[in-house]
C-alpha cells in the first residue's frame, strides 16, 4: 500500500474511533423511559389552587425527574408541585417550587426504583397565576389532551455508562435478546472497515 | 452467471453487493420494528398478500390486521413516531407485555383495507411473501416475519449496489477502484441503508432501476444483443410492478432502445425489440389482467384518497404553470420569475440535499445542523474532481452524447413524476411531500458521479478513493449511533 494512502486510511479510522470516544464520553441528563407524546401545543390551563391531572400506563423504574412543558403568560415564574400516586398510594411526589417558563423538571422524591403500572400524575398550581400546560391536543375539542410528560433519570451519565442499558433496550423493543443490537453495530462498523481497507488496497482480491 | 466469478469485474461486483447487503442488514436489526416511513402499510401489504393471496386495497376491510396493530400498540408506535422523547418497550413491563401480546394468537388476515400504499403494484409485496411465510413456517411471530421480510430488502439493497458497480464499470472503463468507489458510496450512503433495512417496496424500484441503467451503459458500450435486449426488457417490466414512480425513468429506458436499436442492421431490429418489449410489457399486462379480473385491483386504485374523499381546496386547484413552476423550484434554485411555492430560496437545499445528510425515522430525527455545512464543503470538493474530470474527458463524453442524453431524459423523468403529486398535495395539506428515497432510481447515476471524483482527481485517485469511502462509511456509523440514540438511549 502507498504511503499517502496509508496516511489518507490512518486519518479516516482515527477521525472515526474520535468520534465515537467523544460520543461514549458524552456526559447529559437521560431518559429513564418513553415520554408520554410530544409536547405540541399548550392544551390547557391550570388556574390558581388548581390541579390537573391524567393516568399514564406507566412509569419506568429509575426515574427521577419528570419534565413538562409549561408556559406561565409573562409571569417570572409559576409555583408548581408534582404528585405521582398508584393503587391508592403516593409513589413519588415534587414539593412546590418556582418553574420558569418553557422546559421544567420536577426532581421526585423519592426517585422510582422500578417500574410503577397504571400512575396518576397530577400537576398543582400553588401559585397566584394561572399556568398553561403542553401535550398533544384531542382530536375532539370537547376533550382534553393529553399532557407530554418525560422522565428523567438523576444527574447525568456518559454513553459509555449506557452502553449495557442501550443494548438491553433494544432487545426488549423487538422482544429479542439484547445481543442483537450489538452483533449490528459491529456488522456495521467490520463491513466499513473491511471496505476502506480493501479500496486502499486498490480492490485487490 | 460463471463470468461473475470468473472474472476480476464480477467478484469485484459481488462483493460490493455484499457489502450493500451487510450494512441493510445491519441497519435491519438497529432500526426498531416499523420505524422506516410507510412500514407498517408496506408489512400490512405483505401479509394480506400472504395470508389471503389478494392484494391490500379492499374498501371492506380494516386497513392493518388485528395482529399488526396489536404489535403496533405493544410498540407504543404512536407515542414514538414524531416525538423526539417518545421510546418504544424499554421496561420490562413493558417488553413483558410485548412478549404476550405478539405471542398471543390474533388473525394476520383481518387487515388487507386502502392504504397510503395500496395502490402500488404487488411484485415487492409478492416476493416478501415467501420470508414472511418461511418465517410463519418457522413459529416465528409477527416481529421475526417483519424481520424476515426486512432482510429480503437487505438483499435487494444488495442486488442495487451490484449493479451500480457493474454499470459504473461500463460506463467508466479501466479503473476498478473508481467504481467500486462509486458502488460503495451508494452502500454505505446512510439513508440507503436505513431504507434497505426496512420493508418498503422503494427497494425493489432501486435494483430495479440499477439493473436498467446496467443494462443500457453495457448495450452503449457493446451494441444491444438479445441477451441484453431481454434484460432491459426485464428490468423496466420488474421496475414497472415495484412501485408507480418508476414510471419516471421509462420513457428515458425506451429512448435509449430506440437509439440502440437504430444502431442495429436492419435484420435485427425487429427481432431485438420484441425481445426488450416482452419483458418490458408482460408483467404489467399480467397485473393488470389479475387486477381486473380476480384481485379487484389495478393501476387506478385510488388508495386512501378514496377514503379520505381527498382534493384539492376550491379555489386553490392545481395549474399547468403551477405544476411547472413547482417542478422547477424543487430541483433547482428558484427562478426569479415563478411564484413561490415552496420556502426558501433554494428549495430543493432543503429538500433533497439536507434529506441526503440525513433525515431518519418518520422523518423526525437528524444530524446537528453543523453536519450539513460539513457536507456542503465535501461536496465542494467532489463538484471540482468531477469538474475536472470532465474537461479532461471531455472528447470521451463527447462521443457518447447519446447515452448521456438518455440518462439525463430518465432523470427529467423521474423528477417530473414526483413533482406532480409533491405539488398537489402541497397544495393540499401545505406540507412537503418529497423523500429522498423518491429518487433512489437514480442511485447508479449518484455512484457514477462519486466515481468520476476519483478519475478527476487523477494519480492521486486512491487517496481520494479511501477519502470518499472513509467518509461514507463515518457517515453511517454515525447515522446508526444517531439512531442508536434516538430510541434506546
Amino acid at each position: 500500500m502507498k504511503r499517502s494512502v496509508a496516511a489518507v486510511l490512518a486519518v479516516v479510522l482515527a477521525g472515526i474511533v474520535a468520534g465515537l470516544v467523544l460520543i461514549l464520553a458524552q456526559r447529559e441528563p437521560r431518559l429513564a423511559g418513553s415520554g408520554t407524546v410530544a409536547p405540541a401545543a399548550f392544551i390547557g390551563d391550570v388556574e390558581p389552587g388548581g390541579t390537573t391531572c391524567m393516568t399514564v400506563a406507566a412509569v419506568p423504574g429509575g426515574t427521577a425527574r419528570m419534565r413538562a412543558l409549561i408556559g406561565t403568560y409573562g409571569a417570572p415564574a409559576a409555583r408548581l408541585s408534582a404528585e405521582l400516586t398508584a393503587a391508592g398510594r403516593v409513589v413519588a411526589s415534587a414539593p412546590a417550587t418556582d418553574h420558569r417558563t418553557g422546559i421544567t423538571d420536577f426532581v421526585l422524591e423519592p426517585p422510582l426504583r422500578r417500574d410503577v403500572a397504571t400512575v396518576r400524575v397530577c400537576i398543582a398550581n400553588e401559585g397566584a397565576a394561572k399556568v398553561a400546560v403542553a401535550g398533544a391536543p384531542s382530536a375532539n375539542p370537547k376533550l382534553p389532551g393529553t399532557p407530554s410528560f418525560t422522565w428523567y433519570r438523576a444527574g447525568e451519565q456518559s454513553g459509555a455508562a449506557l452502553v449495557p442499558k442501550v443494548a438491553q433496550r433494544a432487545g426488549a423493543g423487538r422482544g429479542a435478546g439484547s445481543a442483537w443490537l450489538v452483533l449490528a453495530f459491529v456488522l456495521l462498523v467490520g463491513a466499513g472497515v473491511g471496505a476502506l481497507v480493501w479500496v486502499a488496497r486498490g480492490v485487490r482480491e | 452467471m460463471r463470468r461473475l466469478w470468473t472474472t476480476a469485474t464480477g467478484r469485484t461486483a459481488l462483493a460490493c453487493g455484499l457489502v450493500g447487503i451487510l450494512v441493510a442488514l445491519a441497519w435491519s436489526v438497529i432500526i426498531p420494528p416499523l420505524q422506516v416511513p410507510d412500514e407498517p402499510l408496506h408489512f400490512a401489504y405483505v401479509q394480506e398478500l400472504a395470508t389471503t393471496a389478494t392484494p391490500a386495497g379492499s374498501l371492506d376491510e380494516q386497513p392493518l390486521s388485528s395482529e399488526l396493530s396489536a404489535a403496533m400498540s405493544a410498540l407504543g408506535f404512536s407515542r414514538t413516531i414524531g416525538n423526539a422523547t417518545g421510546r418504544g418497550p424499554w421496561s420490562g413491563l413493558e417488553a413483558h407485555l410485548l412478549r404476550q401480546t405478539v405471542g398471543e394468537h390474533r388473525s394476520a388476515s383481518d387487515g388487507g383495507g386502502r392504504t397510503g400504499v395500496s395502490p402500488q403494484p404487488p411484485a415487492y409485496y409478492l416476493l416478501g411473501a415467501v420470508p414472511y411465510l418461511a418465517a410463519d413456517a418457522a413459529g416465528g411471530d409477527v416481529l421475526d416475519r417483519l424481520q424476515a421480510v426486512r432482510a429480503l430488502s437487505a438483499l435487494l439493497a444488495g442486488l442495487a449496489v451490484f449493479f451500480i458497480f457493474l454499470f459504473i464499470a461500463e460506463l467508466l472503463p479501466g479503473r476498478r477502484v473508481a467504481a467500486a468507489t462509486g458502488a460503495l458510496a451508494v452502500a454505505f450512503q446512510p439513508m440507503v441503508g436505513f431504507l434497505g433495512g426496512g420493508v418498503s417496496a422503494d427497494n425493489l424500484m432501486s435494483a430495479a432501476a440499477a439493473a436498467l441503467f446496467f443494462g443500457l451503459a453495457r448495450a452503449f458500450r457493446r451494441g444491444l444483443s438479445l441477451r441484453l435486449a431481454l434484460g432491459i426488457g426485464a428490468a423496466i417490466g420488474g421496475g414497472l410492478v415495484s412501485k408507480l414512480t418508476f414510471v419516471g425513468i421509462v420513457p428515458g429506458a425506451v429512448l435509449g432502445l430506440l437509439i440502440l436499436i437504430a444502431r442495429l442492421p436492419r435484420g435485427e431490429r425487429l427481432r431485438l425489440a420484441a425481445a426488450a418489449a416482452g419483458p418490458a410489457v408482460v408483467p404489467l399486462l399480467v397485473y393488470v389482467g389479475l387486477g381486473a379480473t380476480v384481485w379487484d385491483h389495478g393501476l387506478n386504485d385510488p388508495g386512501v384518497a378514496a377514503r379520505a374523499g381527498g382534493g384539492v381546496a376550491a379555489g386553490h386547484g392545481p395549474t399547468m404553470s403551477g405544476r411547472i413552476a413547482y417542478w422547477l423550484q424543487s430541483y433547482l434554485p428558484r427562478p426569479w420569475f415563478v411564484d413561490d411555492l415552496i420556502p426558501g430560496r433554494v428549495a430543493a437545499y432543503n429538500i433533497w440535499f439536507k434529506s441526503w445528510v440525513g433525515n431518519f425515522g418518520w422523518l423526525d430525527y437528524r444530524f446537528p445542523s453543523w453536519v450539513t455545512g460539513a457536507a456542503i464543503g465535501v461536496w465542494l470538493v467532489l463538484v471540482a474532481l468531477v469538474g475536472r474530470a470532465v474537461v479532461v474527458g471531455r472528447a470521451a463524453l463527447s462521443r457518447r452524447r447519446a447515452e448521456l442524453l438518455v440518462y439525463a431524459v430518465m432523470v427529467l423523468g423521474l423528477t417530473v413524476v414526483i413533482a406532480k403529486p409533491a405539488y398537489e398535495y402541497r397544495l393540499q395539506t401545505g406540507f412537503a411531500f418529497e423523500q429522498l428515497r423518491y429518487l433512489f432510481p437514480l442511485l447508479a447515476l449518484y455512484g457514477a458521479v462519486v466515481a468520476l471524483a476519483v478519475r478527476g482527481a487523477g494519480r492521486w485517485g486512491r487517496e481520494v478513493a479511501v477519502a470518499i469511502v472513509g467518509l461514507a462509511v463515518a457517515h453511517t456509523i454515525f447515522a446508526a449511533v444517531l439512531t442508536i440514540g434516538r430510541y434506546y438511549a
